[in-house]
């Protein structure tokens, strides 16, 4: 049985097959190997999918009825492909129609050339409320004021490609390209091989390589570039964090940013630090609450000042949303010939602008054939399919376009093409789009190979949007084979390449030949290690310590539980004495047994340091500070946060979640300790862990003597209360191997609190603290005092140990804020 | 009117109980040169001593001077001072190039938008020609309308000043606008300073900042009119800057770190030096 037994490919053009039902011939291949897997393989293939995109956290955010969902953007399996010669064309046609809209943007924040000569009219640019009069006298450096586009394409029954709208705000999606390739690799490697497919991986290069040409000329060569998000809330959060962490640098938020003297700095660990690019992935009026909108927390004051006098570059320019206004569309063929005295290369959708009194008439009548859009909206919000819809939904529509004409613009229905989609067990046929990217920087202008290829999953659905239950598709651009034969002939080169320390971003990857010049060719500057963002600062060190914390609570709680079960203590108050002096009480326990207490310090949610939560937190902050840890840190993380939410979901008790904990934290500390590079984001965690652990070591120290006090060495108690407090420390075994087998009070204690070499105790822990704080810093001097106190042979005597324990552990507290306040110095004067 | 010189002094003093930082602002008080204004000099005194400053002319032609004061401070100082010499001949007309432009003062705009009461008032204040439009407008603002301030704030909208049939020289200014625009007569906001009586070479007044309107007459250019004073702007009248309403000519807009109540004081002082 064939995958596309009663595939229908006659209604709609079909990208893949021809109307007789035979595969087009660039698809063959694919088609040949998805045929030769069969539907029960391409099963498991989608549930190995499902696993891959979940744990590599591809997730946009979904509004519905005003409630938000973290979804999954659905990759389906089958791939969209172009061949060669078809992207030749429609990559010109790109470059032209972009060339133009950056032109007409440079003009209509300047000279108004082209509202003068009298072929736009005043008014569509004057009444569009997207035109930024505080924009004006801004020039952007090397006058680029698209730095990214994403035009949004769609090809009907004659199989022209026509653009169906600009996106020159701030378009997402290229990191859906990237992780779409790399999510097909991993779960279908078969369909790759007999296709030679142009990479898209480097992307993240291309835009960092544009972004750098465009920075100003007080940047010098070496310009620092931020990328500035609205925060871990934006519903494209997912790809500002790829983005960032591809192209190596710090994603910031408004609150990282301060201007001073009309230059923009970010606020890092070491001071302030100057910022020559701004990749900004916010609305134009939330920038910058001096010059827009003053109730914005999104921005940072001074930004445009800033961009006004010149020293900073921020991209996309701010206003471009005059040129991408979908009534302006229809002024775009006219763009390209006024600018460019070229013709337009890509066709476009009939656009009709009820602001015009024929059109709007032309439109009213015939409303149950057209697309009515909002003017300034985006997301497939707000619009009307006319074909599609009922009586009352077009009354509505006709109302809103009589109230408001230059709000609405109505475009002709394109036919879209349908491609082979992976539906159920079969290829059904869906409607598709494509949003290639278009980079400009100060000297070029690239198009990623291929783009974002949207498909409206639902049967006859014709809206793509993610947002309104559309999937994607990995898209691919076959390569010119025949101009470029493989060369057979002579010694092979060998598969092992030498090991390189950095990676030549200008090199990866780029196919157009005709624009390879020499100075393409350098090497990118290398640049000395930016300081940590503060904020993601104090997110990575408390990732350090909830992650700590949540295997010392798991530990103590385990251990206290091995002594009271073996006390018979567990359903009764007299238990309670350990954990409570270690946590202290809490009001909504009423039961105030061990069981309910211990249940309260592991799994319960409203304790904001129980277990639970401390793994919650940890996902959390990794969530906000993705950019700084590696993938296999954040793959790790996330899969413990959902196992433990699982079994807590499942009702484990807090006995078996305090067993299980540990052995997850440790394999994440693992996993950071292997695969992350020693630098200040490693130290910061690092310091954060072993805080912690001191903290947490000695909390137990001081349970264990005061639990002790006058009671003999040799007591059976004092052993059983030592090997407790032991356990409690994860140091028994070292005990054992370093020590007399019998837990013993003195040498228990000279371990916890002063071996240098057994990584539990508190002197080794504040040893790797000073180790990794700033030298000479307060928070080093704090750690110093504090060792100090450890180096004396210790005093068994009267309550000695505890004065100790309770010193070291303010010693804590006070390393920990003079390491946050360390992190904030130097911000607002150099 | 050959020889009628004035200086303006606009003194704005903010008092904090605590200590802010980070301070920036932009002011736009510096009036602007016109065909019929020219400005000798001006200046703009700050204190405490701004740590950074800066002055370009925006999107309208209005001057801007921005500063920042970065150090804790708990006052702010500003005083903007300006010489201006008035040669206008109130039945002197000046035919503007940019005609094409105007559509930019048709539309509603963030401050300026009406409803059909609005409409309905205007359709009834329509005349032959926008000249005696605009007349009956003014005619009608002066009878309707009562000044009254305290009953309307910065924000409120121009439907509400109607209902209320009253307000400030700001509301009468929107209003104005959003009549004379909805008879698409381009309408645009004027923000400047306003001397209350005539004055003699020496004397010094008490003033205020003050808002009126310039509508574009075919063939006339754009003809200064003061809604709320029913007087033809000249020589009490001194332009700092025009826009699509209030939001285009802020006088005085910032931003600082640090919460703290605060005190503002404000005074306006027009001498005529000659």
């Amino acid at each position: 049985m064939s995958l596309l037994d009663g595939y229908d490919a006659a209604t709609y053009r079909d990208e893949a097959i021809e109307d007789d039902g035979s595969p087009r011939a660039h698809y063959l291949s694919v088609l040949a190997a998805l045929e030769r897997m069969g539907a029960d393989a391409l099963g498991r293939r989608v549930e190995l999918r499902e696993v891959v995109q979940r744990s590599r956290g591809v997730t946009f955010t979904m509004r519905t009825e005003g409630a938000e969902t973290e979804r999954t953007f659905p990759l389906d399996l089958v791939p969209r492909i172009i061949p060669a010669s078809e992207w030749a064309v429609l990559e010109d046609g790109l470059r032209q129609r972009v060339r133009a809209l950056d032109l007409f943007l440079e003009d209509v924040y300047s000279e108004q050339a082209i509202l003068g000569d009298g072929v736009i009219p005043w008014d569509m640019v004057l009444s569009s409320p997207q035109f930024q009069r505080r924009a004006w006298g801004i020039r952007p450096p090397g006058g680029v004021h698209v730095h990214v586009a994403g035009l949004d394409l769609v090809r009907g029954d004659d199989g022209h490609w026509l653009v169906l709208e600009d996106n020159l705000r701030v378009p997402s999606g290229a990191s859906y390209v990237i992780e779409n390739r790399e999510v097909l690799t991993r779960v279908l490697p078969e369909l790759f091989g007999s296709s030679p497919v142009r990479p898209v991986d480097h992307y993240p290069a291309m835009l960092r390589s544009a972004l750098r040409s465009a920075a100003p000329p007080s940047a010098g060569d070496k310009p620092e570039i931020v990328l500035l998000t609205p925060g871990a809330y934006n519903s494209a959060y997912f790809e500002h964090t790829l983005l960032a962490r591809h192209m190596g640098v710090p994603l910031v938020e408004g609150s990282d940013l301060l201007t001073d003297g009309d230059v923009v700095y970010m606020r890092t660990t070491r001071g302030r630090q100057r910022v020559d690019v701004i990749y900004r992935r916010i609305d134009d009026e939330y920038l910058d609450p001096l010059a827009l909108r003053p109730d914005s927390l999104l921005g940072c004051p001074g930004l445009l000042a800033a961009a006004r006098a010149g020293t900073v570059t921020i991209a996309n320019a701010i206003g471009n949303g005059v040129a991408d206004d979908k009534a302006m569309f229809a002024y775009v063929p006219a763009m390209i010939r006024y600018y460019l005295n070229e013709e337009p290369i890509l066709g476009s959708v009939p656009t009709f602008l009820c602001g015009d009194r024929d059109q709007r008439e032309e439109v009213l009548k015939r409303m149950d054939q057209l697309v009515v859009k909002p003017v300034d909206a985006s997301g497939g919000y707000g619009m009307l399919i006319g074909p599609a819809a009922d009586e009352a939904t077009i009354e509505l529509f006709r109302a809103r376009i009589t109230a408001n004409p230059r709000g609405y613009i109505a475009q002709e229905v394109v036919r879209l093409t349908r491609h082979p989609t992976l539906i159920g067990s079969a290829l059904a046929p869906r409607h598709v789009d494509l949003r290639p990217f278009v980079v400009q920087g100060g000297d070029r202008i690239d198009v990623l190979p291929g783009g974002l290829t949207r498909v409206a999953l639902r049967e006859g659905s014709l809206v793509v949007n993610s947002s309104q239950g559309g999937g994607s598709k990995d898209t691919w651009v076959l390569r010119e084979t025949t101009s470029r034969p493989r060369v057979e002939t002579g010694a092979r080169r060998s598969l092992v390449r030498p090991l390189r320390e950095e990676r030549d971003d200008t090199a990866l990857g780029w196919q157009q030949p005709q624009q390879q010049q020499q100075q393409q060719q350098q090497r990118p500057p290398v640049r000395g290690p930016t300081p940590m963002l503060s904020r993601i600062a104090e997110l990575v060190y408390w990732i350090g310590r909830f992650m700590e914390r949540a295997e010392g609570v798991s530990k103590m709680v385990s251990s206290y539980h091995y002594s009271a079960t073996q006390l018979g203590s567990l359903e009764t108050r007299s238990g309670l004495h350990d954990l409570i002096a270690a946590f202290g009480e809490h009001e909504e326990d009423e039961e105030m047994t061990f069981r309910s207490t211990a249940t309260w310090w592991v799994t319960a949610p409203s304790n904001p340091t129980s277990v639970l939560s401390c793994i919650r937190g940890a996902r959390e902050n990794a969530r906000r500070a993705r950019e700084v840890l590696s993938l296999e840190v954040w793959e790790s993380l996330n899969g413990t946060a959902s196992a433990l939410e699982a079994l807590v979901a499942a009702g484990a008790s807090y006995d078996v979640v305090a067993d299980r904990v540990p052995n997850w934290t440790r394999a994440l500390f693992g996993v950071v300790e292997t695969t992350t590079p020693r630098d200040e984001a490693w130290e910061v965690f690092r310091l954060g862990t072993m805080l912690e652990r001191a903290a947490m070591t000695l909390r137990a120290v001081l349970i264990g003597a005061e639990s002790v006090e006058r009671l003999p060495d040799d007591d059976p108690l004092a052993i059983h209360a030592w090997t407790v407090t032991l356990r409690a420390c994860s140091a028994l075994d070292a005990y054992r191997r370093t020590s007399v087998a019998i837990p013993h009070g003195p040498e228990a204690l000279t371990l916890l609190l002063q071996s240098a070499t057994c990584p539990r105790s508190v002197l080794f822990a504040l040893r790797e603290v000073q180790s990794v704080v700033r030298f000479g810093s307060h928070a080093f001097r704090e750690t110093g005092r504090a060792r100090k106190l450890l180096i004396a042979p210790l005093d068994h005597g009267d309550g000695k140990i505890p004065a100790l324990a309770d010193r070291l552990l303010g010693s804590c507290d006070q390393i920990h804020a003079a390491v946050i306040d360390g992190w904030r110095v130097g911000w607002e004067t150099p | 009117m050959s020889d009628y010189t004035l200086k303006i002094e606009h003194r704005t003093s903010y008092r904090y109980e605590h200590q802010i930082r980070n301070s920036k602002n932009e002011v736009r008080m510096t009036p602007t040169a016109t065909p019929w204004q020219t400005i000798p000099s001006a200046q703009l005194i700050v204190d405490p001593m701004p740590s950074h400053r800066g002055a370009y002319f925006d999107y309208f032609g209005t001057s801007v001077e921005s500063f920042d004061v970065m150090a804790p401070h708990d006052h702010l100082d500003v005083v903007a001072s300006a010489v201006v010499q008035l040669s206008r001949n109130p039945s002197e007309r000046f035919p503007t190039p940019d005609v094409a432009r105007a559509v930019e003062y048709l539309p509603p705009s963030p401050m300026i938008a009406w409803n059909q009461d609005v409409v309905s008032l205007a359709s009834n204040l329509r005349r032959d020609s926008p000249a005696e439009s605009v007349r009956a407008t003014i005619d009608w603002m002066r009878s309707a309308m009562t000044y009254e301030p305290g009953t309307t704030e910065v924000g409120t909208p121009v439907v509400e000043i109607l209902a209320a049939r009253g307000g400030v020289c700001q509301d009468y200014a929107h209003l104005c606008c959003a009549i004379l625009r909805s008879l698409e007569i381009p309408a645009r906001y004027v923000s400047g300073y306003f001397a209350p009586r005539p004055l003699s070479t020496g004397e010094s007044v008490e003033a205020e900042s003050h808002a009126w309107v310039e509508a574009l007459l075919p063939g006339d250019g754009w003809l200064p009119i003061d809604p709320t004073n029913d007087i033809e702007p000249a020589e009490r009248h001194v332009k700092v800057g025009h826009g699509r309403d209030y939001t285009d000519v802020v006088p005085f807009q910032g931003v600082h770190s640090g919460e703290s109540a605060q005190t503002l004081e404000v005074g306006v002082t027009i001498t005529r030096v000659s």
